[in-house]
């Protein structure tokens, strides 16, 4: 089946309201889904893994403080391959200066859903997470379904 | 006759209750002929009949929106047909963040592994079909014509008990025996003793199997909730790994631990 342009409006509109069954083994309560903020840090840890991969970065410190580390959720890495093949365990190295957009946790801790992740190189990958829906629409499949 | 003597055998546990035994007889009474002449697997020169459902499979949401049918998941919660109150308790809980078994790294069980984004194979033995699911859990189908465990000797279990037959190219599975706190979506509510699931696995072409499942419980539907789900091939070179949930599960129920993992 080709994928027209309609036919993804037509997913995004039906997947706007996504909660959090497809993309997680639990509640996407604790992230505020509506907002959408940047960061910009160094690569601490990336854990491509189950139940949810986790991206660490080290953030610099606000006022010349301590640095911060920021951790950030997505999905399960065939979850995260199916939107984006290029998501391997290997896709970022330690040190690497990257920018993140992401969905805040609600308590105000350092975490959040990740929502995109902007490369070294320029190229920007779509975590398949609901986060920052609003702004960067529901995550979509790379290969158009058959 | 083995699977009709299976599927009455069946349907006779269940006639107590008149809603189960509909949904009970339908797939083999809509078809009987189908169901006899089939292969059923009970025998490794059966089983060659069987269509080959090798390889690695992935439950694809992408695939089964394109589809545009009622798919069982959150998605189009609006389809499914939920009681008031249940649909109630189901809303707060989901608001809540309520602790549940998904999130605690118990196994998912029936239905919710059906959901779950991890790789999953089939293994095609006489008399019996089993789903090896990438996170441990597994499904045992049996084929051998065997009736449903009767619901006194349930044990606690979150795979149910699954009995199925062959229509042709198409595995009829039908499960009850859910476990109290099984959850019928991945949040919120659970499903009940009487809860009742048909799910029909066909494979559709080269790199989908497709499966129509039918699921009732008085307590949870206003009528059988119908929903269909695409799993595609996973990718050439993807192995079935092994991810356990515990290895790296921040979620403790009521917060997340935000513990960094140890330096690369």
């Amino acid at each position: 089946m080709p994928v027209s342009k309609r036919f993804v409006l037509v997913l995004l509109a039906a997947t706007a309201t996504a909660s959090d069954s497809a993309f997680a083994h639990h509640s996407q309560a604790m992230f505020d889904m509506s907002q959408c903020l940047s960061i910009e840090g160094t690569v601490r840890t990336f854990q491509f893994g189950f139940p949810h991969s986790w991206l660490w970065i080290v953030v610099p410190g606000k006022q010349g403080g301590e640095p911060e580390i920021w951790g950030f959720e997505s999905a399960a890495p065939v979850q995260m391959m199916e939107v984006n093949p290029r998501w391997k365990r290997d896709v970022v190295a330690k040190g690497d200066r990257v920018t993140i957009r992401y969905s805040p946790m609600k308590d105000g801790r350092h975490a959040g859903a990740l929502g995109t992740l902007a490369l070294p190189d320029g190229s920007v990958l779509r975590a398949a997470t609901p986060a920052c829906q609003k702004e960067l629409g529901t995550p979509v499949p790379a290969t158009p379904a058959k | 006759m083995r699977p009709l003597i299976a599927v009455a055998g069946r349907c006779a546990l269940l006639a107590g209750q008149a809603w189960l035994l509909a949904a009970c007889g339908t797939p083999a009474a809509q078809n009987p002929a189908a169901s006899v002449a089939s292969p059923q697997g009970d025998s490794w020169a059966s089983i060659k009949q069987l269509p080959d459902w090798s390889g690695t499979w992935t439950y694809s949401m992408t695939d089964t929106l394109a589809l545009k049918v009622p798919e069982g998941v959150l998605l189009d919660e609006k389809n499914v047909p939920m009681q008031p109150d249940y649909a109630e308790r189901r809303a707060k809980a989901v608001a809540a963040h309520a602790q549940n078994s998904l999130s605690t790294c118990l196994p998912a069980g029936i239905p919710g592994v059906m959901l779950h984004g991890t790789l999953d194979e089939f293994l095609f033995t006489p008399g019996r079909v089993t789903m090896l699911v990438e996170d441990g859990e597994v499904r045992r189908i049996y084929t051998d014509g065997r009736p449903h465990v009767k619901l006194s000797d349930l044990r606690e279990s979150y795979m149910g008990d699954s009995i199925g037959h062959w229509e042709g190219q198409t595995l009829v599975v039908d499960t009850i025996g859910f476990p109290k706190g099984t959850l019928f979506q991945n949040a919120g509510g659970e499903v009940t003793i009487n809860t009742h699931l048909v799910e029909r696995f066909t494979k559709v072409d080269a790199d989908h199997i497709r499966v129509d499942s039918t699921m009732t419980d008085p307590a949870i539907f206003t009528k059988p909730y119908v929903f269909t789900r695409l799993y595609k091939r996973a990718p050439a070179g993807l192995a079935i790994g092994e991810p356990v949930c515990q290895q790296n599960n921040r979620d403790t129920g009521t917060t997340m631990d935000l513990t960094p993992p140890p330096e690369d």
